[in-house]
């Protein structure tokens, strides 16, 4: 599970909406399952949940690409696509 | 002074596109001594007589796109990533990942310095228009893009840091001359949507619009502008959006424009209108440049 801290003791917020990266606020450090500690250097960060990201702990927005492949080969399998202008 | 009769497609006119421009820029640093014309009447009474039909008919446009929005959910976020799944357009990025020539890719940068050398100014304008977690979440979204406290990790001078080293002109309009009216309404629409109290939500679902289709392409614009050998200091502006647009959609689309519809619900079809807007814009100022380049090929590009 990954966590994160503030050195300074400040109130470390983190939420996720859906199947969507973490949203970090107010921590100097991510800590991931590994035990690995990743410095943050900004004031919101977001972190990969789907392992997919190329620039890992933090979210590069690959698990949209996974995602909308994943809906378009349900889509194909359907043989009925939805097709739209 | 009224527009002409056979004004067609009004986001193809260079003159109307070029004079909205200049007025529109009145409102932030551009013309050096120029200022006064900001609040001069006469000025104003032109700027709202363009950019009347110039709103009205991106309303017409955008319409289909968004009435279906509204039918495919009821949640705000829902349908503002249904305007985009359904966005139409060409995938320019993928272009300029895989295949432009590093002219190409110089000429994508010059012509997006007219909007990347004040990124993130017109959504300013907004702040003052919304309270509560919505005010809060694009503080903090403005704050990121305005460098967090750092003044050389401020965008706007990252990317006039990139065009210096690619051998381009980092001065802001440097390019004004060669670019495209389609290119001019992407950056008037922004300007149009910050300026106007009544429009705040459609700035809101522009912002969305924007920073939730900037993550992946600004990756792979990075690759394309290392694969023709530009410097890196250009490639590290659009790095830099991977990680920070992946944040900022998360808090665009909850934290903003959730939060806004919660307090403003009968602002929901105008957040829409400015996603919708935002990305008909952008699909057609993609098409002319790809267009562009055929043209100068005299021929037809690979794909």
């Amino acid at each position: 599970m990954t966590r994160a801290y503030s050195r300074a003791g400040e109130q470390v917020r983190i939420e996720q909406h859906g199947d969507g990266p973490l949203v970090v606020r107010h921590a100097d450090v991510v800590v991931t399952d590994d035990g690995r500690e990743h410095e943050v250097t900004r004031p919101v960060v977001a972190v990969c949940t789907c392992a997919k990201s190329q620039r890992l702990p933090w979210c590069d927005s690959t698990h949209k690409a996974v995602r909308d492949s994943t809906r378009k080969s349900v889509r194909d399998s359907t043989r009925n696509p939805v097709r739209r202008a | 002074m009224p527009l002409p009769d056979d004004l067609d497609n009004l986001m193809f006119e260079e003159d109307l596109q070029l004079a909205l421009w200049m007025l529109y820029e009145q409102s932030y640093r551009s013309f050096e001594g120029a200022h006064d014309h900001e609040w001069d009447p006469a000025a104003v009474a032109v700027r709202r007589r363009l950019e009347a039909p110039f709103e009205a008919q991106l309303r017409s446009a955008t319409a289909t796109m968004v009435s279906d929005a509204l039918e495919s959910s009821d949640d705000v976020v829902d349908q503002i990533e249904h305007v985009i799944a359904h966005a139409p357009g060409p995938d320019l990025a993928r272009f300029l990942h895989r295949e432009a020539t590093r002219e190409q890719v110089l000429d994508f940068l010059a012509q997006r310095s007219i909007y990347h050398l004040k990124e993130s100014d017109p959504h300013s304008f907004v702040v003052g228009r919304v309270g509560g977690p919505a005010k809060v979440a694009l503080a903090e979204l403005q704050y990121d893009e305005f460098g967090a406290g750092r003044p050389e990790r401020l965008h706007s001078r990252m990317y006039a840091a990139g065009l210096e080293a690619a051998g381009l002109d980092p001065a802001f309009g440097a390019y004004i001359d060669r670019t495209p009216a389609s290119t001019l309404a992407v950056n008037n629409l922004m300007s149009l949507l910050g300026l106007n109290h009544r429009l705040r939500g459609a700035a809101l679902g522009h912002l969305a619009a924007f920073e939730s289709t900037s993550s992946v392409p600004c990756r792979r614009i990075a690759a394309g502008i290392e694969r023709v050998g530009l410097p890196e200091a250009m490639a590290d502006y659009f790095h830099e959006h991977v990680e920070a647009d992946a944040a900022h959609e998360q808090i665009v689309l909850h934290d903003i424009c959730g939060s806004f519809v919660e307090s403003e619900p009968d602002q929901q079809a105008e957040v829409l209108f400015g996603v919708a807007a935002c990305l008909y814009l952008d699909g057609i100022a993609a098409e002319a440049l790809l267009g562009s380049w055929i043209d100068a090929d005299d021929g037809e590009l690979a794909s």
